[in-house]
């Protein structure tokens, strides 16, 4: 603990400036290259999917040392579909969905290695097979806010509180559809406003933030979203911030809109029961890497990793009878040099001699169910 | 109105409140005068055994924490009465509170906040144990180390400052610095709703272990339900500023009354895809506190409203074991 937890010499902390000064030059050069449209063309590995992360590496080049946020990461999202990416705070959720729109603040965070595969839709109505992680910087507007729309965690923060709300849905419009006129864009708004159940949209489309509760604000996150008609959004823990009462009215509302708008969902939260109302398919995250996938089923009903079964008896729910509730003892390890070994390990009540080892390959237990854990290694040697 | 009150001790009731209400000025004249008053917590009442839990549960802005902190006469109350171990100190000065306070303590919602970044553990948990003199002072620092053993922290944390831990570690420290003075009554407000799923665990079962050895009572306030199930006895729900529903923990939860309540329960997401819950999903926001609809409070909301609703506030009744509701439909 002690040996972890020590300060660094100037000696170190100047060594480790130079060599993220050096990192980060080459990758910011790598960001702002111009390049032809084949460099960055990629395929899909199976044509249903819409998204296909593959061994993602994000890192912060931080003056401690470089933070390997997400650190190995693949999964895919298919079409139509809602795929939930589950884990506690600092585990590389929200940081995963940053890579995907690129919107790492840089230099300090980059893309560091792997691929982002994105099926767009181009203007012709033919596909085109993006890599959206090596794409030059200055094209990703093709992409970022057009075809892949976020909503953001907090409603009362991302929108501008100088403008109205017409301004910004009108802007979405303007980007995205050069040739649009004032009343189209406006036309526009006011049927997103519509779409996401708002009653009187022409009001609102004339009103600023402030005037507006928590819950009509995450409306009109979602009716921006919507308004480029993206092929997947990403909502980054769309109702952590609201009341009860009102998550149920915007989980309602997704689920309604995913249907209309024939698209895919990356939703992005803490709270498993979310996840098991919302999502097809799971992603469990911890500490910058996926340690099991699968259908929501096959999570729910069939956890493998001892983190998901962890994280599923710690949740109180409404007919437990218990008198204490199960917890994993512990805390999530320090994100800087990360040991070799699986990274649950100091928090695993089943860990075997095989956890001091190396860090636990991504194993197949059924077609669609992985999972990141030595117990299982057996399984994978017989069959 | 307040000498037509008889208190009546009830010698198992530690904590006792009695139409306590808490009104905010938000406009003043020039002359000090005030025009117009947010109520925040209008006509609470209720009664707490000495090793009882009472949650607290409600949406943002229904009075929650106001209550908490009238309790314990952080903000004083407008109206009403508040009788803790048989006193009534609802007029208490504040030396006379300061007594008092050593036996009322809290728990707040933010640990990263609510402790001063300036001193160690150790300063921050002997402080108050040497400033109410619980214990001699060559013994404080083996009791603190003694109370730090108790809530989980290592000794060698003695010498560490707040910023040295994560949030699960801060949280309990504000548990040991809550629990350093012997207190009887501890408000929690919201502890465990800035914390990660597996790290609230933890800090509930705390909590429970050490209302067992040393026999608090708790007011549990808190907007996550399946947290209030756990730890409460008894549950109170609130709704601008309104206590609409109380009861015990099991009559609450197998037979809600109150609109509200139900919309509330339906409303929790639950961790099993094949559970398709049959959702009332309210219409609208939560009316501003500062202008209130007429008649019953939740109106606006309710899918069961009739014409009464929006005239008459509906009257607390209790429907039997003291399972309290106000609405209207109950008859």
């Amino acid at each position: 603990m002690s040996e972890k937890n020590r300060h660094l010499t100037g000696k170190e902390i100047r060594a480790i400036a130079k060599e993220n000064k050096r990192v980060m030059k080459s990758l910011e050069a790598y960001k702002n290259r111009k390049a032809n449209e084949a460099e960055y063309l990629a395929h899909l590995s199976d044509q249903n999917n819409i998204l296909e992360i593959d061994n993602l590496h994000t890192y912060f080049f931080t003056e401690q040392g470089v933070v390997k946020a997400v650190n190995g990461v693949s999964f895919d999202i298919p079409k139509n579909s809602t795929v939930g990416v589950v884990g506690e705070s600092g585990c590389g959720k929200s940081v995963t969905s940053m890579s995907v729109m690129r919107l790492l603040q840089g230099p300090v965070g980059q893309i560091y290695s792997g691929s982002i595969r994105f099926a767009s839709k181009e203007a012709d109505g033919s596909e085109k097979i993006y890599d959206i992680a090596k794409m030059p910087i200055n094209e990703i507007h093709r992409i970022r806010g057009n075809q892949i729309a976020m909503i953001f965690q907090e409603p009362m923060t991302s929108l501008n509180p100088v403008f109205t709300i017409g301004q910004q849905l009108d802007e979405v419009t303007f980007i995205h559809k050069p040739q649009a006129t004032k009343a189209d864009a406006k036309a526009k708004s006011i049927e997103m406003l519509n779409l996401v159940g708002i009653a009187m949209p022409e009001r609102v489309y004339a009103s600023f933030p402030h005037e507006l509760s928590g819950g009509m604000r995450q409306r009109v996150m979602i009716a921006m979203a919507l308004a480029s008609d993206p092929r997947l959004i990403i909502a980054d823990e769309p109702t952590t911030a609201l009341d009860v009462t009102i998550q149920a009215q915007i989980l309602d509302l997704l689920r309604d809109l995913k249907n209309k708008i024939d698209g895919s969902i990356m939703l992005i939260t803490h709270d498993l029961g979310i996840i098991a109302e919302m999502a097809d398919y799971v992603v469990v995250m911890y500490a910058g890497r996926v340690i099991e996938k699968g259908t929501v089923d096959e999570i729910f009903h069939n956890p493998m990793h001892p983190y998901t079964i962890g994280l599923q008896k710690s949740k109180p729910t409404l007919d437990s009878s218990s008198d204490t509730l199960f917890n994993i003892p512990g805390n999530v390890p320090n994100p800087i040099n990360m040991p070799d070994y699986c990274y649950f390990k100091e928090r695993c009540s089943q860990c075997t001699y095989a956890c001091s080892g190396k860090y636990p390959e991504m194993i197949q237990v059924s077609p669609t169910h992985f999972v990141a854990c030595h117990l299982y290694d057996k399984e994978r040697e017989n069959g | 109105m307040a000498d037509e009150r008889i208190f009546q001790y009830n010698s198992d009731a530690i904590l006792e409140v009695q139409n306590l209400r808490k009104c905010f000025p938000i406009k003043k004249t020039i002359t000090g005068k005030v025009t117009q008053e947010l109520i925040a917590v209008d006509d609470v009442s209720f009664k707490l055994s000495a090793g009882e839990t009472l949650g607290i549960v409600g949406e943002s802005g229904c009075g929650k924490t106001t209550l908490g902190r009238a309790i314990l006469k952080l903000h004083q109350p407008t109206s009403g009465r508040i009788i803790f171990e048989g006193q009534d100190i609802t007029d208490y000065k504040s030396s006379q509170m300061r007594e008092i306070r050593r036996k009322m303590q809290i728990i707040f919602q933010d640990p990263y906040s609510s402790i001063p970044p300036r001193s160690t553990v150790g300063g921050i948990l002997s402080e108050p144990v040497s400033v109410h003199k619980i214990v001699p002072k060559e013994q404080v620092k083996d009791y603190v180390l003694d109370l730090m053993d108790k809530c989980g922290l290592r000794d060698y944390y003695y010498e560490r400052y707040p910023h040295e831990f994560s949030g699960g570690q801060r949280q309990r420290i504000c548990i040991a610095r809550a629990l350093s003075v012997q207190p009887k009554l501890v408000i929690c407000d919201e502890p465990v709703s800035a914390l990660d799923v597996s790290i609230q665990a933890q800090i509930i079962n705390l909590l429970k272990k050490l209302q067992k050895d040393m026999n608090l009572t708790y007011v549990f306030i808190s907007h996550d339900l399946s947290v209030v199930k756990f730890i409460s006895d008894k549950i109170g729900v609130m709704y601008l500023g309104n206590m609409v529903e109380y009861g015990t923990k099991a009559d609450i939860f197998s037979n809600p009354l109150h609109p509200y309540t139900q919309a509330l329960f339906s409303a929790i997401p639950y961790p099993d895809p094949d559970v398709k819950m049959n959702r009332i999903i309210l219409k609208g926001d939560i009316p501003s506190p500062a202008n209130p609809p007429r008649g019953c409070r939740f109106h606006t909301r309710c899918p069961y409203a009739k014409d009464i609703c929006k005239e008459a506030a509906p009257e607390y009744k209790d429907y039997g074991n003291g399972h309290c509701a106000a609405c209207h439909l109950l008859g």
